[in-house]
């Protein structure tokens, strides 16, 4: 059933391709009319050939002397009139033709291009295939009337005398009056299949370069099909070791997930419609510049988004990952759990071992980018790192301690004096004179043992980050 | 050299430096970030580079670039970096760059005997080197200390001369009259007024900040903190620079296990550097050089450690003196670089800490602090984006022609 459906899907795909491509020359008029559209003017009159006659029957005939000489030319007189017209219709033509092409295959970015192209491919060529048909026979008319009037031009110049051949020309020209001479026949029959020759081959012309454009689409489609699974797999490769080299760059204690945020931002990038254009416009299908182009497009669709973009509004996007929102009930304040984490981190080993009767005054700071507090809490002050947005901090600081009020220094003692009395460990002569001195003194009782841990913050709930 | 006639063969041991990255061959040209002003850094020791480069390496990745340099008795650098800096370009830092090795040739225990100053400072029977056998000390210059901060001494002592022209000339940039033209006083009377006209022109809050970070339980970052640090004051007294300088020790939990040494290390240097804090240094050097400042050796001392460490109790691992040394770095960063330290600072009653006579150990000049930070690469982010978009596109456009 599935592939019998995709069957019909394909078979009305490819017959809608095939309408559309036939209402696209249709309209471009690239039909077997495709010459008699190449001769006219912009005036929308097509340009006429000179026809010779008897005078009176055209105004626009030329004067008797001049038919006379006109008769007698090789080659077609005319092309200086018609090819000028034939040749900028046919460019002005392929370049509009060129364009339409390209937009419609940009417009059909969401459905098959393939049927499409190959619609439009076949349609020239059945158009050409008639235009040149026809321009076969064309010319084996033109060149039967240029025999015709080369025969009587040949007869006339074998006569010798001229008066001879003014007869000969008077007495063709007042034939005219009565009946039409054969040679102004032939002539005039040379001029209009000379003009007609000429728009059906510049058609035929027209027509090879939309085929070899459209053919060309149709080759690149292979080119980057080939090359563009190739970029994926360079793509997902250097993503994935990127997320990699950035979830391991210590020593932060908290990054956001890199691969969700980028997604997360990625969302609505809609660079559809520019890639589009960029293939249809590529020359050659290389797999790195396809990469590098189409990286610039999206580059450009997120820069935007990234201008004020910093670790605060990262963790809050990240916050709003449906994924997070089905794994965590309620609705968590991301940057809160953020910021709650990062002072928890401050706190939960002691900073220093002190003695019971140490005092040490005690200063917590959240540093944030701009130095307005992102959190509230009567424990906690604002410090700020100007300029650094990529940067939300915790800081605990404790001073106003002593040598004595270290724990650490205290319990040593002991251990101290008994290696002391092996070997020195002082490097300032005056420090052991008056280590020793105060050696000769009673020695101090000695700490309590073992000792009591200072608590670092009230434990009384109002940490930071809580209300 | 041999002990008692004996040659002693023994298996001198250094720590890990870790891999060694190779720079790329044909590096692309890397645009220069826009420098920190009134900033420099200095490491001392083999952690307190490790600390310093990855505080470099943060201040890069922000953005900008940072003057520092790193002051150590070992030849090994540190682990160059490679990163991605703020525009996506990768970006290299070498370990090997602004460095100054202490005492770089010879055996210190030989060398400090061409001075009568040192010689008697360093006798075998001095109050130094009391208990620490002469094997101990007998290293090869450029390999560090073992653990034995006398070694630190020594090579600091030999090298005086050498680290001021090195300090004179990696802080000139820093020096805000480092583009001036003046012209040189006439007189001592009129080089004091100019020096103290311009000292209180400048506030305080527009010094240069210079940061000395240091581990607490080795031999190179411990001399730094203590003696290398009024050669930078005196250096910089020289210049005419005023700057805040802040001390940063790590250590020692974090260190735990690697040397043997390392709890009566930091012993000796806490209260070495509160002994410094009340009374000053006064030394004399073997070039003629004394220093008598009565000032304490920083303004500031923190102390950077990880109780915690280690997990085992016995000895830390080197991923988490990895890990150490990160959050030191981004500690740093987030204090100082920001202005979360001058918020502190204006916050509290604390001026700068003069010299203070107390008891010992009473001196209430001791800070730490504990950062934690959220962070997006923002070009990494855009680059991503494009990329998983790039991806959807051609995945349609494969199935569309495929029709």
């Amino acid at each position: 059933m599935e592939s019998q459906n995709g069957t019909r899907n394909a078979a009305a795909a490819e017959g809608s391709a095939q309408a559309e491509a036939g209402r696209l020359l249709e309209a471009l008029g690239l039909t077997p009319d495709l010459p008699a559209r190449l001769i006219k003017r912009k005036d929308g009159r097509p340009v006429s050939e000179i026809q010779l006659g008897p005078l009176g029957k055209a105004e626009d005939r030329p004067a008797l002397l001049q038919q006379l000489e006109l008769l007698l030319k090789s080659d077609v007189v005319g092309a200086g009139a018609w090819l000028p017209v034939i040749r900028q219709n046919q460019l002005d033509l392929q370049e509009q033709a060129s364009q339409e092409l390209r937009k419609r295959l940009v417009g059909r970015w969401g459905q098959p291009i393939r049927p499409f192209l190959a619609a439009i491919g076949a349609g020239l060529k059945q158009v050409k295939s008639e235009i040149d048909q026809e321009s076969v026979e064309l010319e084996t008319r033109f060149q039967q009337s240029q025999a015709e009037l080369e025969r009587w031009q040949q007869d006339y110049l074998r006569q010798k005398d001229i008066l001879s051949r003014l007869r000969t020309l008077i007495e063709s020209l007042l034939h005219t009056l009565v009946t039409d001479s054969e040679a102004i026949q032939a002539w005039n029959r040379r001029e209009t299949y000379g003009k007609w020759r000429d728009a059906y081959r510049a058609a035929s012309q027209l027509l090879a370069a939309l085929i070899e454009l459209a053919t060309r689409y149709e080759h690149n489609l292979e080119l980057l099909a080939a090359s563009a699974r190739q970029a994926l797999a360079q793509v997902r490769d250097d993503a994935e070791q990127l997320a990699e080299r950035l979830a391991g760059a210590g020593p932060w204690t908290y990054q956001p997930d890199y691969p969700v945020v980028a997604d997360l931002l990625g969302q609505g990038a809609d660079v559809t419609l520019q890639l589009a254009q960029l293939i249809v416009q590529a020359d050659e299908a290389d797999a790195g510049a396809l990469v590098r182009q189409s990286a610039e497009l999206v580059a450009r669709e997120l820069r935007r988004k990234l201008d004020s973009f910093g670790v605060v509004q990262a963790i809050e996007l990240e916050g709003r990952d449906p994924e997070l929102a089905r794994a965590v009930e309620g609705t968590p304040d991301a940057l809160l759990g953020v910021g709650q984490y990062l002072a928890d981190q401050t706190t939960e080993a002691p900073l220093w071992r002190l003695a019971p009767g140490a005092r040490p005054r005690r200063e917590a700071l959240q540093i944030t980018p701009g130095g307005a507090a992102l959190f509230e809490s009567d424990d906690v002050s604002t410090s700020s790192y100007p300029g650094h947005d990529d940067i939300l901090g915790f800081c605990v600081v404790e001073s106003h301690v002593s040598m004595n009020d270290l724990l650490t220094v205290q319990e040593a003692d002991t251990e101290f004096r008994a290696a002391r009395a092996a070997r020195e460990y002082f490097v300032v002569e005056e420090v052991i004179k008056e280590w020793e001195a105060r050696e000769q003194q009673p020695a101090a009782p000695a700490p309590p043992f073992p000792p009591v841990p200072v608590p670092l913050l009230p434990e009384d709930g109002r940490r930071a980050g809580t209300a | 050299m041999s002990n008692n006639g004996l040659m002693v063969s023994r298996y001198v041991l250094r720590r890990s430096t870790g891999r060694k990255v190779q720079a790329p061959e044909e590096a692309p040209a890397v645009p220069p970030l826009p420098v920190l002003p009134r900033t420099g850094l200095i490491g001392g020791g083999g952690s307190g580079s490790e600390v310093t480069l990855r505080e470099v390496e943060l201040i890069q990745r922000s953005g900008n670039d940072v003057w520092y340099a790193l002051i150590d008795n070992d030849i090994n650098p540190p682990p160059d970096r490679v990163f991605r800096g703020p525009d996506g370009t990768p970006r290299f830092l070498s370990g090997s760059a602004n460095r100054f090795i202490l005492n770089g040739e010879g055996s210190p225990r030989d060398a400090v005997k061409a001075s009568p100053l040192l010689r008697e400072r360093y006798a075998d029977d001095s109050r130094l080197l009391r208990g620490i056998s002469v094997y101990e000390t007998y290293n090869q210059s450029g390999h560090g200390g073992s653990g034995l901060p006398v070694v630190g001494a020594m090579d600091l002592d030999l090298s005086v001369e050498p680290l001021i022209a090195f300090l004179r000339e990696k802080l000139r940039p820093l020096s805000p009259r480092s583009g001036d033209r003046l012209t040189p006083a006439r007189t001592q009377l009129e080089r004091v007024l100019r020096e103290q006209a311009r000292h209180a022109q400048q506030p305080v809050s527009e010094r240069l900040q210079l940061r000395l970070t240091a581990g607490g339980s080795g031999t190179a970052g411990f001399i730094v903190l203590i003696v290398g640090a009024y050669l930078i004051r005196w250096t910089l007294a020289q210049m005419g620079v005023s700057a805040e300088l802040i001390g940063v020790v790590l250590g020692p939990h974090a260190f735990t296990g690697l040397t043997r040494h390392i709890r009566p290390n930091y012993q000796a240097l806490a209260y070495t550097l509160d002994y410094l804090a009340r009374r000053g240094l006064h030394r004399t050097f073997a070039h003629g050089l004394t220093l008598d400042l009565s000032v304490p050796p920083v303004d500031q001392l923190f102390l950077f450690d990880d109780p915690t460490l280690p997990a085992d109790g016995r000895r830390v691992t080197e991923r988490e003196l990895n890990n150490f040394y990160d959050r030191c770095a981004l500690t740093a960063h987030m204090l100082f670089n920001t202005r979360a330290w001058a918020d502190v600072m204006t916050d509290t009653a604390d001026e700068n800490l003069t010299s203070v006579t107390g008891a010992p150990g009473s001196v209430p000049w001791l800070h730490t602090a504990r950062a934690a930070a959220a962070h997006l690469d923002r070009q990494g982010l855009f680059e991503l984006a494009a990329q998983r978009v790039q991806a959807r596109l051609l995945e349609a456009l494969v199935a569309r022609l495929a029709e």
